[in-house]
């Protein structure tokens, strides 16, 4: 299997806080890679350096075989995103805020490609209802969909489960094993909880205070 | 580029936020033409009735829709920065604040790409609020009021431009005014790339050009000499310099020309470098940002 995230030494100062401390870890191909740690521990930090959001204070990230900063726009194209919640524009539909994130993406989005992947996360009824009449649960799927809609080979979820009811933790969990199985995405998803982690993990991280805490092969399908 | 500049540009123009400036801008011109065909002539009289013992001033001509534009831009103008630093002040600063920056710089386009891409949509934006202004000023108060010359006042000079040399002043007009208010746009994008809130930029850029302002007219040596050369809002409304009209040597107005041309040139130097410095302020800035929002 390749590696597709390769993250090396990895650091990230604010000031007198070290939110990242030399962390390393590689995410392979395939993979449903956990990332677990509590709520401060870093795991919002690496994820927004692994999307270029937060630039390194030293240490090397590289994805696809290629350093992340200086090939980003190429990289960034194969990878979609959930960062923490899923704020997307409160005045536009969820058809609009699709249609103009998929054209971010660098694709030119089709209505039916639009409403398939609508229709994924279940909210082909709300297609055109704006974002601002939306439940967290819902919009915590559009912010699925915004993330899928350019078909990336990587998705990175930060908490992805935050704020969502028990079917919706549910409905999130069997979407990152569709995806995964069925679609072959490498996935890294991020939480606090080591029980959603442990039910759709294939490998995983704990770090703590930034630093690497605990890897281990968690399970193989 | 022009991609994601038309997706900025549908973004301004389906935030209800922007309909205000237009709105407000319309009523305002509406108030004044409707007070100027009811009491016009108090208006003038209230003006230039000191001269009403030496000249026959034929009030009724001079309320004109020509002159009323006039009018309108002179009261305006120095409000309608407020109005942009509205929309500019939040074009970075209210994303950051809605949370979906994050989501906008995790995409695969460059952050100097999306910079410009906002400035040049909140240009636009300037744009259409003058057209939009010129509709109303220039166009609604020509129908009401009709054509007419222009008389305006310069320190002790009235200069009197004749009806058929007016339209082409007013273009020329609206675009400096758009140079300048580019500049309040391009002042509010760099505070607001600096910002995670919308509040901060909108009211830090209404203050700098509010003390500015003051310091550019107030008229203390000691500012003249040493900040009034330097501040942007010394030369923002140059526009008016259009419509001071050039005589000959023996008094006489000379049709299509300007008093001092050289110094509305100066005027666009300065706002057009002004532009460029802050904008690429912005850029750099943006590029170095860590998004936390």
């Amino acid at each position: 299997m390749s590696a597709i995230i390769r993250v090396n030494n990895l650091s990230k100062q604010f000031k007198e806080i070290t939110a990242v401390d030399d962390l390393s870890f590689t995410v392979n191909e395939g993979d449903i890679y956990g990332f677990l740690g509590q709520n401060g521990a870093g795991k919002s930090t690496t994820i927004r350096m692994l999307l270029t959001l937060v630039r390194p204070t030293s240490g090397t990230i590289s994805i696809f075989g290629k350093e992340l900063f200086t090939h980003r726009t190429e990289i960034l194209k194969q990878v979609g995103a959930v960062i923490e919640k899923p704020d997307l524009y409160k005045y536009l539909s969820a058809f609009d805020n699709l249609s103009l994130f998929a054209k971010l993406s660098g694709i030119k989005p089709t209505r039916s490609l639009l409403l398939d992947q609508l229709k994924l996360v279940g909210l082909e009824e709300r297609a055109f209802s704006k974002v601002k009449t939306f439940s967290q649960g819902m919009k915590q799927r559009l912010g699925i969909a915004v993330a899928l809609v350019h078909d990336p080979k990587l998705i990175l979820l930060d908490e992805p489960t935050n704020g969502l009811d028990p079917q919706g933790i549910a409905d999130m969990r069997n979407l990152v094993l569709k995806l995964s199985r069925e679609m072959g995405k490498t996935i890294l998803v991020s939480s606090h909880l080591l029980s959603e982690i442990e039910l759709i993990a294939t490998r995983m991280l704990i770090i703590h205070k930034g630093k690497k805490w605990w890897k281990d092969m968690w399970r193989n399908y | 580029m022009w991609n994601l500049l038309q997706i900025e540009l549908y973004k301004i123009f389906r935030k209800p936020r922007t309909y205000i400036s237009f709105g407000a801008i319309a009523a305002f011109i509406l108030l004044i033409q409707l007070a100027l065909l009811a009491n016009g002539k108090q208006y003038l009289q209230f003006g230039l009735g000191f001269l009403d013992d030496s000249f026959d001033i034929p009030y009724d001509k001079i309320n004109n829709g020509y002159w009323i534009c006039f009018l309108v831009l002179n009261l305006l103008l120095i409000h309608v920065p407020i109005l942009v630093a509205l929309v500019a002040g939040d074009i970075v600063s209210g994303e950051a604040n809605m949370g979906t920056l994050r989501l906008l710089v995790s995409k695969p386009i460059s952050r100097t790409e999306l910079i410009l891409a906002k400035f040049f949509a909140a240009a636009f934006y300037v744009i259409v609020l003058l057209a939009w202004m010129a509709l109303f000023a220039l166009g609604l108060s020509v129908i009401l009021f009709g054509t007419g010359d222009v008389v305006v006042a310069k320190a002790m000079e009235l200069h009197q431009v004749e009806s058929a040399d007016v339209l082409w002043r007013y273009f020329a007009a609206f675009g400096f005014a758009a140079l300048a208010l580019i500049l309040v746009a391009s002042l509010s994008l760099l505070l607001s790339s600096l910002s995670d809130n919308s509040i901060g930029p909108i009211v830090a850029t209404v203050c700098i050009i509010i003390v500015c302002t003051l310091i550019s007219e107030m008229q203390i040596p000691l500012y003249d000499k040493y900040l009034r050369p330097y501040l942007f809002t010394t030369y923002m409304l140059g526009w008016k310099g259009f419509f001071y009209i050039g005589v000959d040597a023996d008094g006489q107005t000379i049709r299509g020309s300007i008093q001092n041309f050289p110094a509305i040139l100066k005027s666009i130097g300065v706002l057009i470098t002004y532009t460029i410095g802050f904008v690429t302020a912005s850029v750099l800035l943006f590029r170095k940002k860590d998004i936390l929002s």
